[in-house]
């Protein structure tokens, strides 16, 4: 990080520390935070209303289960303008598995836009300029997206965001699919793995806090055999358990 | 100068073997100082006492250093020290000094108690009890006081700051000694390697325009065991370095087969390393041949799976402790009660 | 403790001083005359106020020892210990009743304490629940490097709001305001910039005025694994090098400005499967007390157990309860 720039968030800097912020302002600024919808109203309701802002979220579940959708979906969602109640922000979508369709995502797009227009037809009266933005391609055109092959290419490409983050400042959202994908299998040094692995997370915790943006990472599942029984935890759960502030398992009932 | 005119003389020495033995062992007495009680030290020797965390090192430091200042008799009461000063080099800058005036409670208090100074017909609960009670809490304290005074601390928070420390350390210490009127026996050092990564990578830098010394980790340690050896030509003293193990002993960069299991808070076997292959990667030598060479004796310290339980102390882990310099091929354990290390036999 | 006055550019003439070539003299005291130094003016005349009584030839090593004893932290004996200790090196409640009866009151200031703990075993409860602690009884100002995340203002205004139950003199909101403003939070994601940060506070440490009511007295670092795990490991030997200097400056702050230092570590696997505390063999020599937190799956019952203490035996274990 350069020198000059500190946390955009300088505001309220204390006398003690450039760049420190006492709890009572974070406290009130927290509450003005918006989060952003995952769509389903019972997963918002576990997450606390939705994906936060300056946070990195980790979802995982088996293969199938639908993250790959779920992280389509808050690339579509994160764009909801904000006369609508959501961010009004783009997505960045770092694909290492392959698995991003467009047409899907041209569907979802769709059926956000149709759920907008039809719940708040009546604010849209006032603002003649949102049809215009609310269109299936420009929906797709606000998200970028990137398509790693190896590790050091996601290595490269998270390195690289940071400079794309300022020059693109409207980004609300980073969705990789999925972060531990290239780390998984033939990887023989497992101390290197480790060194990368939690430097890859403190950068994006970095980019989540300096561009107050929210992380979302997908990660695959393993079984462990614990206290007598067979869990679900995330996979690299050790080496990647503590880098994020929410984790959540989906599973099918 | 003997006479020209006596050619004899020259001969003749400056005294007996017998005499020059007897003068030494009382100058330079033996020291046995648990847990290092093997092997009689005397002024002159420097000792490393090497060991993985934990292997209470410390502990043995702070051990020699009460053992040091306490007075050999005070008030009539022997305490069996050898009421002479001690200079503590903290490197690692976790000197607490409230553990040492703990262990210096006890002992005071196990000497008082042991001595049955409170005499015959004095009954519990008596005004004259109470008044020998109140009359050994206050000597308790001035004892600990004096005791105190005779403690010299310095905290180093690098090799440039250590090399300064020992520079003036003379001065200083005659000054203290003077005003005390009791000379310096003990030099303790915790821990010699702490700076070893630090000054290991660290550059040598130009500094401006003069031709200055390359001061790579060898060069520095050469100044550093230069100057302690200045000292001791004219100040012999006991050293007493503690050394930590720096090399993680076991297989951490191989392929290990991960098998889940718990981890319970009793579950204390997975700290220590048993294998010889092991220990010998444990105690690798860091240190560079300056120091090597002006250690004469060595003692590893390491803690081990059993714990002893009694009363008075509760549950403590049991540490052993063997000489390798003079190698003796015997491992004593001791533990760290409240009251400092005791020996188990 | 406090103001030792050292700073860059003195440890600099130190080391002229040192390397200056200059033979030691053993006779401290005596009249030897000191051979010309490179810069004789500089170093020794800027400094001493002796120059008009002694002698000119005196002047030489007087002038040497009394620059040297000023620039170094002093000598100290065990009875000035003590006073320092009883004095200055307060114990902080951290608020979990049953670490702070482990502890015998809680963190002493001038140490660092280390926890260390598998993921979700209560180490961000334990450090926001001392923050509260110390803002709560008015002792001072806690700082919180935040290195995952993991500080949420909502957590602790929860965990106020849960507690206010006698207070009757001070409304909720006032106390909340109060607690709050007391506890500064800051995000570092490098290692370089906690040592900035570090550097920083001393300086500011250096230049505060004692005894007023913002005084810093409780430092937390959560996580220093996360920082440190990046560049630990490897050819090369930079990243322990990164870690000890750190080390050593918490402690360097801890005890110099009577503030207590609470840093976080992690676990990873070890020998056959179970876990030990991250960071290697050379980070333990560095913490005053490690404590190992463990939280049995779905229970909210924590144990603490003392890995390594500079007085009570480690070993001792206890219990305490987390609310979520």
């Amino acid at each position: 990080m350069s020198e000059t720039s500190r946390f955009r968030s300088t505001e309220g800097s204390h006398g003690a520390l450039k760049g420190a912020q006492t709890a009572w302002d974070m406290l009130s600024e927290e509450q003005m935070q918006k989060h952003i919808t995952t769509g389903c109203e019972e997963l918002d309701a576990i997450l606390g209303g939705g994906i936060h802002c300056k946070e990195v979220t980790e979802v995982g579940g088996v293969p199938g289960i639908g993250k790959t959708q779920l992280g389509i979906q808050l690339t579509v969602n994160v764009q909801i303008p904000v006369e609508c109640g959501g961010l009004g922000g783009k997505a960045v979508y770092i694909d290492t598995e392959g698995s991003f369709m467009v047409e899907r995502a041209h569907q979802i797009a769709e059926g956000c836009i149709s759920d907008l227009l039809d719940n708040t037809a009546h604010r849209l009266k006032d603002f003649p300029a949102c049809p215009e933005r609310l269109q299936p391609n420009s929906f797709l055109s606000n998200i970028f997206y990137f398509r790693i092959c190896s590790y050091t290419e996601q290595i490269a490409t998270i390195n690289y965001l940071e400079k794309f983050l300022e020059e693109q400042k409207d980004v609300k959202i980073i969705v990789v699919d999925s972060i531990t994908f290239h780390f998984r299998q033939d990887f023989d040094d497992l101390a290197l793995r480790t060194r990368v692995l939690s430097g890859m997370s403190l950068k994006l915790m970095s980019f989540a806090k300096k561009y107050s943006l929210a992380v979302v990472l997908l990660n695959q599942v393993t079984t462990k055999f614990v206290e007598g029984s067979f869990h679900l935890t995330l996979a690299l759960g050790d080496t990647w358990s503590h880098a994020c502030t929410n984790r959540i398992i989906l599973q099918s009932v | 100068m003997p006479d020209a005119d006596d050619p004899r003389a020259w001969i003749h020495g400056d005294e007996s073997a017998k005499a020059m033995l007897a003068r030494v062992l009382t100058e330079r007495s033996f020291l046995l100082l648990p847990p290092l009680h093997r092997l009689p030290l005397r002024v002159g020797n420097v000792v490393e006492i090497a060991g993985p965390s934990p292997s209470a090192k410390s502990q043995v430091l702070l051990q020699a250093a009460v053992h040091c200042i306490l007075p050999r008799e005070w008030r009539g009461i022997r305490f069996g020290g050898l009421e002479r000063m001690v200079i503590y080099f903290d490197l690692d800058c976790r000197f607490d000094v409230l553990r040492l005036s703990q262990i210096l409670k006890h002992r005071i208090k196990e000497v008082l108690g042991s001595t049955n100074n409170f005499g015959h017909g004095v009954e519990e609960g008596s005004q004259e009890y109470d008044d020998k009670v109140a009359s050994m809490y206050s000597f308790d304290d001035e004892l600990l006081l004096a005791c105190m005074r005779r403690f010299l601390y310095i905290r180093c928070y690098d090799s440039y700051e250590f090399i300064a420390a020992l520079k003036t350390m003379h001065s200083r210490a005659q000054t203290e000694s003077e005003a005390l009127g009791v000379g310096i026996q003990f030099l303790l050092i915790d821990s010699i390697g702490a700076f070893y990564w630090i000054d290991r990578a660290s550059q040598p830098s130009p500094y401006g325009n003069c031709m200055r010394k390359i001061m790579s980790f060898q060069n520095l340690m050469e100044t550093i065991v230069q100057e302690m050896r200045k000292f001791l030509e004219v100040q012999p003293l006991l050293v007493l370095a503690s050394k930590a193990c720096i090399f993680f002993a076991g297989s951490s960069t191989t392929n290990v087969q991960r098998t889940v299991t718990t981890w319970t808070s009793e579950d204390r076997k997975q700290w220590r390393t048993s294998n010889k292959e092991i220990e010998k990667f444990l105690y690798r030598e860091y240190m560079p041949s300056a120091w090597q060479a002006f250690v004469t004796h060595r003692i590893h310290l390491q803690v081990s799976d059993k714990c002893t339980c009694d009363k008075k102390n509760g549950t403590l882990p049991i540490y052993m402790s063997e000489w390798v310099q003079p190698p003796l091929n015997v491992k004593d354990q001791f533990a760290v009660g409240d009251g400092g290390i005791f020996m188990i036999t | 403790m406090e103001e030792r006055g050292r700073a860059e550019a003195s440890r600099e003439e130190l080391e002229r001083l040192i390397d200056g070539g200059t033979p030691y003299k053993f006779a401290v005291a005596s009249q030897v005359p000191m051979p010309p130094t490179r810069n004789p003016r500089s170093a020794i005349h800027a400094k001493s106020p002796i120059t008009e009584e002694v002698g000119e030839e005196d002047v030489g090593m007087e002038e040497v020892s009394v620059a040297i004893d000023r620039q170094q932290p002093p000598w100290l004996n065990g009875v000035e210990l003590l006073e320092d200790a009883k004095w200055n090196k307060h114990v902080l409640p951290t608020g979990c009743e049953g670490i702070d009866i482990l502890l015998g009151g809680g963190l002493r200031e001038g140490q660092l304490t280390e926890i260390v703990g598998p993921s979700s075993s209560g180490k961000t409860q334990v450090c926001l629940c001392s923050a509260l602690g110390v803002a709560d009884l008015n002792l001072g100002v806690v700082l919180f490097l935040d290195t995952c995340n993991s500080f949420s203002s909502h957590r602790i205004a929860h965990m106020v709001n849960s507690q206010s139950d006698t207070l009757v003199k001070e409304g909720k909101e006032g106390r909340l305001k109060r607690i709050m403003s007391s506890i500064l939070c800051h995000s570092v994601f490098d290692i370089f910039e906690l040592m900035d940060v570090l550097h920083q506070l001393e300086c500011k440490l250096k230049h505060q005025v004692k005894s007023s009511g913002n005084r810093i007295r409780l430092l937390i670092v959560d996580s220093i694994s996360s920082l440190i795990t990046p560049i630990l490991g490897g050819k090369n030997s930079q990243g322990r090098l990164m870690m000890i200097t750190t080390g050593i400056l918490l402690k360097k702050i801890a005890n110099e400005y009577n503030l207590s230092v609470l840093v976080t570590n992690h676990m990873v696997g070890g020998e056959g499967g179970s876990l030990k505390p991250a960071l290697g063999e050379s980070w333990k020599n560095i913490p005053h007390v490690r404590l190992v937190l463990s939280r049995d799956q779905g229970s909210n019952i924590c144990n603490v157990s003392i890995l390594k203490h500079t007085i009570i035996a480690s070993g001792r274990a206890a219990k305490f309860v987390i609310d979520n």
